[in-house]
């Protein structure tokens, strides 16, 4: 067996020897991961959808747009989406001040009638001050609400002042022969609006642009009468997350792996190894390759893990055993000369983490890439943790992760090669 | 008690002068702030939803469309092909205008990536239902008349009804930005993470390395060592919140409501953490796996507490089982005092159960805390 071979040998059985450390970080983002996914996994039929927004109505006008208005949220579709309680105005203040509902539409006095009388009105929305998203949801809800009713308002503007002429008559004073014409015209005006509503028009349909395993752009439709967002067939939220969190966990591995060097620097280790014949481009390589074996092998077990678990379909496995060599390559690489500038343990500490939190915070392990805001995107570009969860997330998609190879291989060959030099020098001082 | 502030005071200035102090307590938590609290822009006007609008048709009904789409809180980029990664795209057919014209039934293309935001991906496919609206509403008053008069014929849509918004009387008076929500909850989580991680190696460093147990050779009581490492704790979280404030105050307008019950709840939930930290310190004896713990600990609370993301996209059952964090109680006292600007009668429960969070803590604590190993 080779020097080298020994020292790598003797390295992995060290750290298997006290591996609580190594599995910590290794639960950490399986726990990480198992709690995002759970919390935000589209569930059956792959469907996003958002808990029920609790929204109070306040029905001041009590006549026919408001009855219409409040009418709409025991709409199937949209009593799924809203959970609508009809307050007084005093009771909903009371109740959006303890924060109970995440908005209340006011529909004002008056509102049907000068609907009818064409004169403009507006709807209150209060929106809950501690929710960031839901009231948001509440007011394009009002919205698109406020424009249907004053396209109808618009639409049947004759009728509308009939009905408020009879509204405000005694039935005595009504005769069906004064009415007929009226009702001829809503008849006339029904069947014109008919079609152009029957079938409609303008409709829209919505699908995802989601990449088919040749790389091809496919589109997704949502089934009929829903108005939730659909992922692709097959979408994972876990292994949508895991890769995020498993690159960064595995830097944190194997830069602690890799510091030992300073320790061994400290207590004179590295000194009495080399009364051995043992050279120092023998030990260094031996420690690169012992951080990359160590990497390789957490990365595989998570990924089994994975599998078990979240029943990750991962893909090629060729492409992705390729992918994760050559990241654990990277990290040991990196790491190793990073320690050769290092001048202890605690200095190496100190600046390897902030650089691995750094890189996951604008790399993608914390948040969607596709969720980093626009400026800060291309500092993506700098970290592994981007080509890592985009390679996997292009074998998962049944791509090759090309890109994500190149640009890992050739950094991680130039850091090995300055971690080389530089680190026999340091060995040697 | 001068004894007490000694040993707190002198923890105080090792984490201080320690190498990593101005990344940890700064500039990790601003990255945080400036990454969630531009995502987070709660006020629409802040924050546009994108749409690429692919106009392929060959007439004018496209154009005019896309005019009726115009409206505050999104963004038009008109193109007549599509682009190789499209985020969100609206496609108009070619043969729009040619149907309209003939009033054939024909439907618009919105297609979504996935895994771009869905919020403003909602917002676009409002905005376009509402265009389609004001389109047909016109269509539908011009009637039968020849379709080629329309654009100088028909009548312009009025907005009859508008919708104006507006935050609950005697709550804050304008609407929070993303920082306002943002900040708080980075400086739950930070406290957490820093008092634990930090908090928790120096007790375990001190145990091992002999510098509790000198301590005590001195007139120390033990008490009195356990109440120093407790105030240092207490003093590092305090120190972290402070930066944090500081810097949200002046660099992001962060508004806090009263800053006497804000600080008060800073208080007694870095109390509790404090004692955990002890408690950590004292039944661990690696740093590296004080570290794991701690980061697994503060990040599953902060998860479950609310400091990622707003409670309200969270399902109910989690919500529920957020309950077990102290982050939980601390995010939901924070919201009572910054956005409807609540008294202390308001936050009474949540300080009761930080407080029982502390007395669980402090019992562990005081139970594994020891001098030597």
């Amino acid at each position: 067996m080779s020097r080298t071979t020994l020292i790598i040998k003797n390295d992995i059985k060290r750290r298997l020897r006290a591996p609580l450390a190594t599995i910590l970080f290794m639960i950490i983002p399986f726990a990480m991961t198992a709690l995002i996914g759970m919390i935000f996994n589209p569930g059956s039929g792959n469907e996003t959808k958002l808990p029920p927004i609790k929204v109070l109505l306040v029905d001041k006008d009590q006549n026919l747009a408001s009855k219409f208005l409040i009418g709409a949220f025991d709409q199937k579709q949209l009593k799924e989406m809203f959970q609508a309680t009809t307050v007084s105005e005093a009771e909903g203040e009371k109740l959006m001040k303890k924060g109970k509902a995440s908005a209340m539409i006011i529909i004002p006095e008056r509102f049907s009638e000068d609907l009818a009388d064409q004169k403009p009105s507006r709807l209150v929305v209060v929106k809950n001050p501690a929710e960031e998203f839901l009231p948001n949801v509440v007011e394009e809800f009002a919205n698109t609400m406020a424009v249907g009713l004053s396209g109808l308002a618009q639409v049947f503007a004759d009728e509308l002042k009939i009905i408020k002429m009879v509204g405000n008559s005694s039935l005595e004073k009504l005769s069906i022969a004064e009415l007929t014409p009226f009702l001829e015209m809503s008849r006339i005006k029904i069947m014109t609006v008919k079609k152009f509503l029957s079938p409609l028009l303008v409709g829209l349909k919505t699908g995802s642009i989601a990449k088919s395993p040749k790389g091809t752009n496919v589109t997704v439709q949502p089934p009929k009468g829903t108005n939730v967002t659909v992922q692709p067939a097959g979408f994972n939220i876990f292994a949508y997350i895991l890769p995020g969190m498993l690159i960064m966990f595995l830097l944190f591995i194997i830069e602690a792996f890799m510091r030992e060097i300073q320790n061994e620097r400290a207590d004179g280790k590295i000194r009495r190894m080399m009364f051995s014949p043992l050279t120092t481009r023998e030990l260094v390589l031996a420690r690169i390759f012992s951080g990359w074996l160590l990497g390789l092998l957490i990365c595989a077990l998570a990924m089994v893990m994975g599998a078990l678990i979240f029943g990750i379909d991962w893909g090629n496995y060729l492409w992705l055993f390729l992918l994760v060599a050559v990241a654990c390559f990277w990290c040991a690489a990196f790491f190793g000369m990073l320690n050769a500038f290092f001048k202890n343990k605690n200095q190496a500490g100190a600046f390897a983490s902030p650089i691995i939190l750094v890189s996951a915070v604008f790399g993608g392990s914390m948040l969607p890439l596709e969720q980093i805001p626009q400026g800060m995107r291309w500092l993506a570009k700098f970290t592994v943790n981007n080509w890592f969860i985009t390679g996997c997330r292009q074998v998962v998609a049944g791509e090759i992760p090309l890109a994500s190879l190149l640009v890992l291989l050739v950094s991680a060959l130039l850091f090995a090669t300055v971690a080389m030099v530089a680190l026999q020098r340091r060995l040697t001082t | 008690m001068k004894k007490i502030w000694h040993i707190a005071s002198l923890d105080l200035k090792l984490t201080v002068r320690d190498r990593a102090f101005f990344f940890w307590f700064l500039v990790f938590p601003m990255c945080f702030i400036l990454l969630f609290g531009n995502l987070y822009k709660s006020n629409p006007s802040d924050q546009k939803a994108a749409l690429l609008i692919v106009n392929q048709d060959k007439g004018k009904w496209g154009s005019y469309f896309i005019e009726k789409l115009k409206s505050p809180g999104i963004e038009l980029d008109v193109k007549t092909s599509p682009p190789d990664k499209p985020i969100r795209m609206l496609i108009i057919a070619p043969d729009f205008s040619e149907k309209l014209a003939a009033k054939t039934a024909q439907e618009l293309e919105l297609k979504k990536d996935p895994q771009a935001n869905l919020e403003a991906g909602a917002v676009a496919e409002t905005k376009i239902v509402q265009a389609i609206v004001r389109l047909l509403s016109e269509l539908i008053l011009y009637g039968d008349r020849d379709i080629n008069d329309f654009f100088t014929a028909h009548a312009p849509f009025n907005e009859l009804v508008r919708v104006v918004t507006r935050l609950p009387k005697d709550t804050v008076a304008t609407i929070p930005t993303g920082f306002d929500h943002v900040i708080p909850g980075t400086m739950v989580q930070f406290i957490m993470m820093m008092v634990l991680i930090y908090g928790g190696v120096s007790v375990m460093e001190d145990r091992k390395k002999g510098v509790m147990g000198r301590i005590l050779f001195s007139a120390t009581s033990i008490g009195e060592l356990f109440g120093g490492k407790l105030l240092g704790r207490v003093l590092m979280g305090l120190l972290q919140a402070a930066i944090l404030l500081i810097t949200g105050k002046l660099f992001f307008h962060l508004r806090l409501g009263s800053i006497p019950l804000s600080g008060l709840i800073i208080l007694v939930f870095t109390l509790a953490i404090a004692c955990l930290s002890i408690f950590v310190g004292s039944v661990l004896h690696k740093e590296e796996v004080i570290v794991g713990v701690s980061v697994l600990a503060s990040n599953m609370f902060a998860a479950l507490g609310g400091c990622w993301w707003p409670a309200e996209i969270v399902p109910p059952t989690f919500r529920a089982l957020g309950m077990v964090s102290p982050a939980y109680w601390a995010m939901d006292a924070f919201h009572q005092v910054i956005f409807f600007g609540k008294g202390f009668a308001a936050i009474v429960p949540n300080l009761l159960v930080l407080l029982a969070f502390t007395a669980v803590f402090m019992v562990l604590a005081l139970r594994f805390f020891k001098v030597r190993d």
